[in-house]
């Protein structure tokens, strides 16, 4: 273990008083929603200083910040059923209390990994929130406007990409099908459901249940993927792949991310910044 | 890759000013690429890359405007006059004065800081 990785494992994973495993199905739900954006927002902010050109270096760390600050609305959402601050939500769970899907928590890897890992969360974001503004709960479907419109630009820009490597060299569309089969194989943890999603069905706060969302993602991602010539890739979707993160069980990758994003929050238990 | 400049539109009645350039393989990905690097924080009502002398303008203005908060992003999200009151209310609670001089050419060289410092009563 690098004396870095051994530093941030050493901090104490008490978190702040007060915090316990939600009950309540709405909670878990928001909290998936909120963790799901701050995985991906943390994950695609690697590439702030390294990606590919430096326009693409802003765009991308921009979508991160979105990202991240969609994490920051549901978390706010969170706050009003617990009483707990966003911080204390973010960060001071343990990893089990996580309930993302396991996609979002891999490392980058490379570009064509990233890239193709957003446009397929983008997309099944798109249908996740679009089934959410029929929801029940109006603090649920209140905050939806905003962060429609901004997926709607990532959308455009992970196409943007794949349209420009369709049309480009072989090297890069091959590794750009690589990548897309290194995601497609852990897809399915995206439309797992929640522990108590019958219950939100039920009472009308999830429209739609998270596995029904899936014919029309893969109907999207068909379109997709044979309108920009990567069509070869579509048999790797995995609707069984990635499961265990709506329940809290996460990879071998996860504890780790989660010492290093948490770590400061650990070191200095309710401080205000 | 070309480069494009870059402009927007304060108001719906400013002119069309320069405000940078970005670098991108097509109009297309310049568009996207200046959405994100120059707006979306509200510094305008609509934006253009000028390609050749083609102004190529957002199809949607509605993307130029910031639609979340991103106060966070700019040092305006980051006012300093609310945690200058809570210091000075603490500092009337617990009795204390600062008579330390901020540090800079006119301080007193005499402390380590710029000033002198009464140990027993400063913070």
């Amino acid at each position: 273990m690098s004396p870095t990785a051994e530093r941030l494992t050493n901090v104490p994973r008490a978190t702040r008083a007060g915090w316990s495993a939600p009950d309540d199905p709405r909670l878990a739900l928001v909290l998936s929603l909120a963790d799901d954006e701050l995985m991906i927002g943390h994950r695609h902010s690697h590439w702030t200083g390294v990606a590919p050109t430096m326009e693409e270096d802003l765009a991308f760390s921009s979508l991160a910040q979105d990202e991240i600050g969609h994490a920051v609305m549901w978390y706010g959402v969170a706050e009003e059923l617990t009483g707990q601050d966003e911080d204390t939500l973010a960060f001071g769970r343990p990893p089990e209390e996580y309930f993302h899907a396991n996609l979002l928590e891999q490392e980058p890897g490379d570009w064509a990994y990233t890239l193709m890992r957003q446009h397929a969360y983008d997309l099944f974001d798109h249908l996740r929130l679009d089934a959410l503004t029929d929801s029940s709960d109006a603090s649920i479907s209140g905050v939806l406007g905003p962060i429609l419109r901004e997926e709607r630009l990532h959308r455009a820009h992970a196409r943007a990409w794949l349209s420009r490597i369709s049309d480009g060299p072989a090297d890069g569309r091959a590794k750009v099908v690589d990548g897309a089969r290194r995601v497609l194989g852990q897809v399915g943890g995206l439309f797992e459901p929640l522990k108590s999603e019958q219950q939100l069905v039920d009472d009308g706060t999830l429209p739609v249940p998270t596995p029904e969302l899936f014919v029309a993602w893969e109907k999207e991602m068909t379109t997709d993927y044979e309108r920009f010539g990567l069509g070869e890739a579509l048999d790797a979707i995995d609707s069984h792949g990635g499961l265990g993160g709506r329940l809290g069980q996460h990879t071998a990758v996860f504890e780790p991310m989660w010492d290093e994003m948490t770590a400061l929050f650990r070191q200095h238990p309710g401080a205000t910044w | 890759m070309a480069r494009y400049p870059v402009l927007q539109r304060r108001r719906e009645d400013s002119d069309w000013e320069t405000v940078g350039y970005v670098h991108a393989p097509d109009r297309e990905m310049a568009l996207g690429f200046a959405l994100h690097s120059f707006f979306r924080h509200g510094e305008g009502v609509n934006c253009a890359i000028d390609d050749g002398g083609e102004l190529i303008t957002v199809t949607d203005p509605a993307d130029v405007i910031a639609h979340t908060d991103k106060s966070y992003r700019v040092s305006a999200g980051y006012p300093l006059g609310p945690k200058r009151r809570r210091a000075e209310r603490r500092i009337q609670e617990l009795g204390v004065r600062i008579d330390n001089a901020r540090p800079g050419p006119a301080a007193d060289t005499a402390s380590p800081r710029g000033g002198r410092r009464d140990r027993s009563e400063a913070i």
